[in-house]
């Protein structure tokens, strides 16, 4: 659940500031594709970046 | 299928049924089942079952007094149903801004498309609630909703009227893996709108069968004088996002033990086990913005092993997402 809503760079992007389980977030967030970008915190953004480059270098896990 | 066959009680029917129950018990607070079963048109057995699952549910956010109380006593003794705590459901509800932005968010989507009866209410539906965000600014979430109009919606007049009056349609229709057209006529049943795309479910004359037909890619419709074969057709569950006709793509992904939870989740054709502890699963899909988001969600412990135009479109979708953070970020 969204805790915050701003607009950013030109109205190009929305800034949402949520709580969720890490786990959960990074599946909700991955599901979106490059529509949705991690800004914080570098633990959710680090684990989101090292799934998405397992995916590009090829081989299921 | 055959236009005659009449599906039975769905989940989608029980859910219906579910939410009409509520204002129905608390507008009486006590009613015999059997009187309640009647006027559903259902068994009291499954009345019966309906309510044991209502008892489950109640008002956010799920504490013991939200929930809905039904005296099970008087229900077992007497085939009565009293709701104990009408009092206290009725009460007003209170949304909070996500929950109020959603409901904003999902009504204009469903303005476009609503059945003519129902444009009413989703407006002054919508109108209630903006007119509460406009007194409290914080009350919903400041979002760019952009409205885009949905490619094939000027058939939808001419669709539901004909749906209304049970009467078949002349339709000519573009056939994308042919690249050709071709006119038929079929029995209409219902409009259903899957991932963004608004489909017609009918009977198809010329196929003898069931078919989805994307609104899009039809070029011109005429409503017929003529009634449709079975008048008492319901419109398949294509909201699911499966449907079985030549719309689908079969697909093989080859899933890691953390991603089996998919075979249990969605239907699946078959498995076999596959190398390294992996699973193989065939699916039908229906759409592929659908699958690139599934796998997605499981990346990276799914692959696509065919088609391989669909292995990379997965892996381009994960490249664009990459480079969002490669750039240095937004903002």
């Amino acid at each position: 659940v969204s805790e915050s809503a701003e607009t950013i760079d030109g109205e190009a992007w929305d800034l949402l500031t949520l709580h969720s389980p890490l786990d959960a977030l990074a599946d909700e967030v991955l599901t979106y594709g490059p529509d949705v970008v991690v800004r914080s915190p570098g633990e959710l953004r680090d684990a989101v970046v090292a799934r998405l480059r397992a995916v590009v270098e090829g081989g299921t896990r | 299928m055959s236009p005659a066959a009449n599906p039975g009680d769905t989940a989608p029917d029980q859910v219906a049924r579910l939410l009409a129950l509520v204002p129905y018990l608390l507008a009486r607070g006590e009613v015999r089942l059997d009187e309640a079963a009647r006027h559903f048109g259902v068994e009291p057995d499954q009345l019966d079952r309906d309510l044991r699952l209502l008892f489950m549910t109640g008002v956010s956010p799920g504490l013991p007094g939200d929930l809905i109380e039904v005296d099970i006593d008087a229900l077992e003794g007497d085939g009565v149903i009293r709701v104990d705590n009408a009092d206290y459901l009725a009460r007003p509800v209170r949304f909070s801004p996500a929950e109020a932005t959603a409901l904003v968010v999902a009504l204009r989507t469903m303005l476009e498309t609503a059945p003519e009866g129902a444009r009413d209410v989703v407006e002054r539906t919508l109108a209630k609630l903006e007119a509460v965000a406009g007194t409290d600014p914080a009350a919903v979430l400041p979002m760019h909703v952009q409205e885009q109009p949905q490619p094939g919606a000027e058939h939808v007049g001419t669709l539901e009227r004909a749906i209304a009056a049970g009467h078949q349609l002349e339709i000519v229709y573009h056939v994308p893996s042919r690249d050709e057209q071709s006119t038929r006529v079929v029995d209409p049943r219902g409009i259903a709108r899957v991932e963004n795309v608004l489909y017609l479910d009918a009977w198809c004359h010329a196929a003898q069968d069931d078919r989805a037909f994307r609104l899009d890619r039809i070029l011109s419709v005429s409503e017929l004088d003529t009634p449709v074969a079975d008048p008492a057709a319901r419109p398949r569950d294509l909201a699911a996002g499966w449907f079985s006709d030549r719309e689908t793509t079969p697909v093989t992904l080859r899933l890691g033990p953390r991603a089996r939870w998919v075979t249990e989740y969605y239907p699946v054709l078959a498995t076999r086990p596959g190398p390294d502890d992996t699973l193989e699963v065939d699916l039908a899909v229906a759409g592929e913005a659908w699958l690139s988001q599934l796998l997605m969600r499981l990346s990276p412990h799914a692959s696509v092993v065919s088609p391989p135009e669909f292995a990379e479109t997965f892996t381009a979708v994960a490249r664009a997402t990459l480079s969002r953070y490669e750039a240095g970020g937004v903002g």
